[in-house]
């Protein structure tokens, strides 16, 4: 029995495999035609994908200069100052990011789109400024008319809450002391300032990074505002099903990704390097006026257009028989939500046991590749994801050869990247190999069931995007561990199932209970995968949302994106709320 | 003589809890002043309280200026205070050079020279485009103390200094205190634990427990004639040797009728019997079984139950555990204050 007790982790690679991995693998090797060089040189020579690139870029490069802004105060406000309301300050910190980003460009959109109120009263004043608009002509100004500040600053309110929280986790790692040593050197605030900055440059960089990697891929602001970048060309591309020349439009993507991904990397294992265990940096200073900023940074980058929402969506009719439009919204897409809490859910409970099980085994492994690896899997656009997972299984579902190839290819990869050593190497490959062309085989259905019916896909392709995140959190939570209380788990001569739950699982626990709340944060909000996944017998919230906007009634919209707020939110707030408060060290 | 640092009533509490209560301090212009202590004592607040790192109570003066007293306090940063941290507070980011180009004061005569100077004079001048990650220990240290010497502070405080280094590098730290520090005109307030280091570097040694200053004065007072039995205990090795009929220079006690300096209360109190205080004898004195026999390099140290307490003496052979020595009490023994308990 015992010698068999291998195959399980070597059968669950396969499985693995077959579904996060080979559809990627799969696509490439399917588009490795259509990607070739002259096909590519040809593209990117065309004046059209030249001008949806640079977009791309200079509004990344936008939304990333926005980002830090917004969160660079924020951050060293609620780091270094002792604020009142401190944790609810953090809560609303965080909110920015549980909005979905489509939902902020509808709101947004009623401020100042087309027919938003602030668009109203700028006009009035002679100012005519617009969300979708670029700063210039692009036909006439080579510069100013590709850049696009509106989706830009709509991006940044959703992202900059990453640059908050990349530079307060570097905070309390500040040794106190070298703090007060600034404090003695009797340099000026703004001197002392430059210094601290200096000090978190790193942070700084890796938040900023992140930002630009998730500003360069993100659909749904761009989708709902016309902005003319390479993402919407390619989801454009995919949503015709042509996967190579969708994954030809990728490629410029997906290398800029790859040169951030290694940067972020690179930025990780210096900060890394650099951390030292001193004692943490609690903040002492008692600051009203950093509450200030902060709550006005907040209002104004979500409080305003969340405000014009819940006006648009109208009163709550608490004691009239008459229904609100949260009620008529409610009851037209009741089963929406049904299906979206379903699906999320199947993807939270997928990607617990498996991130634990995954990131404790690449704890140990501290090579560069894993991380960029991991990190690069989170890098490509959720719609090459999709796009892959689905020929994936419409090919597979009829028997193509190419699906049985590289799904046993990968998965002989991956599971001989799964043992130590040589002989142990083949074994988990053949097995996982063994495994992943048994799922794919048209004999055994599966493929053709996830394609026709069910929510499989659309579970396996939210898991397939936001599992690494889940899996990399864990590992640096088990890299966190001391190794000794792990030595000593050992040889107390515990059963290792026993030394997981009792022993690794209390360290890990918290870490674990937030990436469950991140999971499922992200797949709830999820839109672009969704887009392309959803069979039509399912839906799912966002893409109803997504739909809505232009067919349906605009308060009707607006009563539901601040239904779906409050959903996104309410677990991550109360799990917030609900945290024991810090001790002070004595 | 002028004061280089006087601190009058100072009191500290963190957390609700008082660390230091009502305490006074005097240290004269110039002087190198160390702070002796347990862990807990106190040490590290005061210095951080004389910084204005931490809210106290009480008159602080920094030589001729008060920088804090009932009505006004002067903050940190215009304190003028130079300050090595036990962790060293370096600034990961920036290069030796950065960390003094940071601090220094631009106004003071010799420009960015002075930081040349300074370098070359620690030895750290090759050094100066290396970050904190690349310097060895010993490096390290002295850029802390380059750092904190750079604008010539009138006061500079060291916080455990060589707590975190090997005992190469303490001498090493002691070298550099003594040669760039002592005696150049720089009032200093140091705070150790370490007895040898106190002893070698102070012109005035401050023996601290339970936020206070117990006693003060220079180091051979202090190690010759403890003021308490907190500190006998706290200063050097050695045992308190119960003594009774205190008189006329002469004391009884288990070694019998010894030679003591001082008076203890109502004639009976305790004797600082040092190991330098016996001589193992073959004849005479009084004889004791050894518990235990320990090799320290120069010497052994020979542990005997006399009585209740176990006393110690220096040996320079080895002496068997349960072997039988006779010992003589060599030149007077101190008295500290305190009775006799029953």
């Amino acid at each position: 029995m015992r010698a068999f007790t291998w195959m399980l982790p070597a059968a669950l690679l396969g499985v693995l495999s077959t579904f996060l991995l080979a559809p990627l693998v799969a696509l490439a090797a399917r588009s490795a035609e259509a990607a070739s060089i002259p096909r590519v040189a040809e593209m990117m020579q065309r004046a059209e994908v030249q001008d949806l690139l640079g977009n791309s870029l200079l509004l990344a490069l936008l939304t990333t200069i926005f980002s830090l802004l917004l969160g660079i105060p924020v951050a060293l406000c609620l780091g270094f100052r002792r604020v009142p309301f401190s944790r609810c300050l953090e809560v609303a910190t965080i909110v920015p990011l549980l909005i979905p980003a489509h939902i902020h460009a509808i709101s947004w959109a009623r401020v100042i789109g087309d027919r938003g109120w602030l668009t109203k009263v700028l006009l009035d004043c002679g100012i005519k400024l617009n969300v979708r608009m670029p700063l210039g002509d692009p036909a006439t100004d080579p510069l100013l008319g590709h850049v696009y500040p509106g989706p830009a600053w709509i991006l940044a309110t959703t992202l900059f809450p990453i640059v908050v929280f990349a530079i307060r986790s570097g905070i309390p790692a500040l040794d106190p002391d070298a703090l007060a040593a600034a404090q003695l050197s009797g340099r000026g605030r703004w001197a002392r300032l430059r210094l601290v900055l200096g000090w978190l440059a790193l942070r700084i960089a890796g938040g900023a990074t992140l930002v630009f990697l998730l500003a360069l891929a993100s659909y749904p602001v761009v989708s709902l505002l016309d902005t003319p970048v390479l993402i919407q060309k390619i989801f454009f591309t995919f949503s015709q099903v042509d996967q190579g020349g969708g994954l030809l439009m990728s490629l410029p993507l997906l290398a800029v990704a790859a040169v951030l991904v290694a940067a972020l990397s690179a930025i990780d294992r210096r900060i890394r390097s650099e951390s030292t265990r001193t004692a943490r940096f609690v903040p002492e200073v008692r600051s009203v006026g950093a509450a200030m900023i902060v709550l006005s940074i907040l209002t104004l980058s979500f409080g305003i257009p969340f405000a014009a929402l819940l006006r648009e969506a109208g009163p709550i009719h608490w004691f009239r028989a008459e229904p609100d439009n949260y009620q008529r919204v409610v009851a037209r897409v009741a089963p929406a939500f049904a299906d979206s809490f379903l699906i999320t859910g199947l993807v939270v409970l997928a990607a617990l046991p498996l991130a634990f099980v995954v990131g404790r085994r690449l704890a140990a492994d501290r090579r560069g590749l894993v991380e960029w690896g991991l990190l690069l899997l989170l890098a490509i656009p959720s719609a090459v994801v999709a796009a892959a997972l689905l020929s994936q299984a419409s090919e597979g579902a009829v028997g193509e050869p190419m699906v049985l190839l590289t799904s046993s290819v990968t998965a002989f990869g991956l599971g001989a990247l799964g043992a130590r050593k040589p002989r142990q190497r083949l074994a988990f490959g053949l097995v996982a190999s063994g495994v992943a062309a048994a799922l794919v085989h048209p004999s055994t259905g599966l493929l053709r069931v996830l394609q026709e019916r069910g929510c499989g896909l659309p579970v396996i392709g939210l898991l397939a995007l936001f599992l690494p995140l889940a899996v990399r959190m864990m590992r640096s939570a088990f890299a966190e561990i001391d190794p000794g209380a792990l030595e000593a788990a050992k040889l107390s001569g515990v059963s290792e199932v026993k030394r997981q739950f009792r022993i690794e699982l209390p360290f890990v626990r918290s870490t674990l209970l937030a990436a469950g709340l991140l999971v499922y944060l992200l797949a709830f909000t999820e839109l672009s995968a969704s887009l392309l996944l959803l069979r039509p017998s399912w839906q799912s919230v966002q893409v109803r949302i997504f739909n809505m906007v232009h067919y349906q009634r605009i308060e009707e919209v607006a009563a539901l994106c601040v239904l779906v707020v409050v959903a996104a939110a309410a677990p991550l707030v109360l799990a917030q709320l609900l945290r024991p408060a810090k001790r002070r060290p004595s | 003589m002028k004061d280089g640092l006087s601190v009058v009533g100072l009191s500290v509490s963190l957390q609700g809890r008082p660390v230091l209560t009502q305490l006074d301090l005097v240290l004269p212009l110039g002087a190198y002043g160390v702070i002796l202590g347990p862990s807990g004592a106190g040490k590290s607040t005061l210095l951080r309280a004389v910084a204005g790192l931490v809210p106290s109570q009480g008159v602080i003066r920094i030589g001729r200026t008060t920088v804090q007293d009932g009505s006004a306090i002067v903050p940190p940063e215009r304190r003028g205070v130079g300050f090595v941290f036990q962790s060293l507070a370096l600034w990961p980011h920036l290069s030796v050079r950065g960390h003094l180009e940071f601090v220094l004061d631009r106004t003071l005569p010799g420009g960015p020279a002075r930081i040349d100077t300074l370098l070359r004079s620690l030895g750290i001048q090759s050094l100066e485009r290396r970050r904190p990650g690349e310097l060895s220990g010993g490096e390290r240290q002295r850029l802390a103390l380059a750092r904190a010497l750079v604008n010539d502070p009138p006061l500079l405080l060291l916080d455990e200094p060589t707590s975190s280094v090997d005992p190469s590098l303490k001498a090493e730290v002691a070298a550099i205190l003594t040669e760039q520090v002592r005696g150049k005109g720089t009032t200093v307030l140091h705070v150790t634990h370490d007895q040898r280091e106190a002893f070698a570097l102070a012109d005035q040694v401050y023996v601290m427990t339970q936020g206070r200053i117990e006693q003060a004065g220079p180091p051979e007072q202090v190690y010759g004639a403890p003021a308490s039995r907190s500190v006998a205990k706290l200063i050097g090795s050695g045992t308190l040797l119960a003594v009774t009929g205190i008189g006329q220079g002469f004391a009884d006690s288990a070694l019998g009728r010894i030679p003591v300096l001082g008076a203890g209360t109502a004639g009976a109190g305790y004797a600082l019997l040092r190991p330098e205080n016996l001589e193992i004898v073959k004849v005479g004195g009084v004889p004791v079984v050894v518990k235990a026999c320990i090799f320290l390099g120069p010497h052994y140290a020979v542990k005997a139950q006399l009585g209740e307490a176990v006393i110690e003496a220096h040996s320079s052979s080895r002496v068997e555990v349960g072997s039988e020595i006779r010992l003589v009490p060599r030149g007077a023994l101190a008295i500290v204050e305190g009775r006799i308990s029953s």
